[in-house]
């Protein structure tokens, strides 16, 4: 009997080990119910989505200084909070990468590039990188689309900005416009699942 | 006849220097590489000149091909560097690093078309190595980067 205890328990933390290995490795999918967080913004103040009262959704953009493909979509990202904060979308942006080994990613370096290209949203630091795992953010952009929906925000679109990283111009599909705009509109989003392209990002070695 | 001989010289010059350039190459022309059936273990090395664990690492792949016959495992260096940077990064990059291997810059942006038919499981994270022998049915992504003792271990059945 005891042992049959003991074989059960042991089940059981295995169940819970995988399962939770797996939750970490996945992150969140399109349909999901996303967590919010509070994280330090580049003024110093702690930010949580929630902070943003009039939003309607968001546009979560896991992102940093680094990366070349951060830095090709950047002003993207400027562009998509210009274009769709005003209509309740806001971009929120957030480096989840450990700054050892990648001193461009650094709170400081974030402080200076904010401000150097007058980021008019938040650009949090994840300094745990607990705010990425809890997503499923595994590059840098990485973009998680979340609307609004009585007091849940639910994942509408998970992956990449545009089909096209070098130039902006010759982007045929503009995966979160396009998402962003369908749920703008009422319509259900017509791509809600991309590849993010661009670096890994940078964990902690634990 | 001076000149004929002139511009021979010159375009075999430029050809001799040509040896360490990389080919721009679309999506099929990759495929048709990764099809090719023969007794040969193909290896695709995924990476950029942008990419710090990528440029690490590159010169292990050239220590594993040099130490290899090239009829038993072929390096092949598959660059997504950006093909404006072709002349300003790839280039200098092989020429600095004596590059001997076949370099070919995989122009395609969009990597939402093509990264699935490499590995469903792939995000087009770099560098990313593919081991592929078709006589024998491997067909393997790495999606790491290899330290010079894990390259050895992992091509070690190819080799022998």
């Amino acid at each position: 009997m005891k042992k049959k205890h003991f074989i059960g328990l042991l089940l059981i933390l295995a169940v819970g080990v995988v399962s939770s290995f797996k939750l970490s490795t996945t992150g969140y999918k399109v349909g999901d119910k996303a967590t919010d967080f509070k994280l330090k913004n580049i003024d110093g103040k702690m930010v949580s989505l929630a902070d943003i009262k009039s939003a309607k959704g968001y546009i979560v953009v896991f992102t940093c200084n680094h990366c070349p493909f951060a830095k090709m979509y950047e002003d993207r990202v400027i562009a998509l909070n210009t274009e769709f904060a005003s209509k309740g979308y806001p971009v929120v942006a957030i480096n989840p990468n450990d700054p050892t080994n990648q001193t461009d990613d650094s709170y400081d370096n974030m402080v200076s590039r904010a401000k150097e290209k007058s980021y008019a949203f938040p650009y949090l630091v994840d300094e745990n990188q607990a705010v990425a795992k809890s997503y499923g953010a595994t590059n840098t952009p990485h973009v998680f689309v979340l609307q609004k929906q009585g007091s849940d925000l639910v994942v509408k679109y998970v992956g990449a900005i545009d089909d096209n990283a070098q130039d902006a111009s010759k982007a045929t599909k503009h995966y979160v416009a396009d998402a962003v705009n369908a749920l703008l509109s009422g319509k259900s989003v017509p791509v809600d699942q991309t590849k993010a392209i661009g670096c890994g990002i940078k964990w902690k070695n634990s | 006849m001076k000149k004929v001989l002139l511009s021979v010289i010159l375009v075999l010059g430029a050809m001799v220097s040509m040896a360490q350039m990389a080919s721009v190459i679309k999506f099929p022309q990759l495929q048709a590489m990764m099809k090719q059936n023969n007794d040969t273990t193909y290896v695709f090395n995924f990476w950029a000149t942008w990419c710090a664990p990528c440029v690490e690492e590159f010169p292990n792949f050239q220590k594993i091909s040099d130490a290899t016959s090239k009829n038993k495992v072929k390096v092949i260096f598959i660059s997504l560097d950006f093909k404006k940077d072709l002349n300003k990064s790839l280039n200098p990059f092989l020429k600095n690093h004596n590059v001997t291997n076949s370099v070919y810059l995989l122009d395609e942006l969009d990597y939402n078309s093509w990264i699935d038919k490499v590995d469903k499981d792939w995000n087009g994270d770099l560098p990313a190595t593919l081991v592929i022998n078709n006589k024998t049915g491997v067909y393997k992504l790495y999606p790491h980067p290899f330290t010079l003792d894990q390259l050895q271990q992992t091509l070690k059945p190819y080799i022998n």
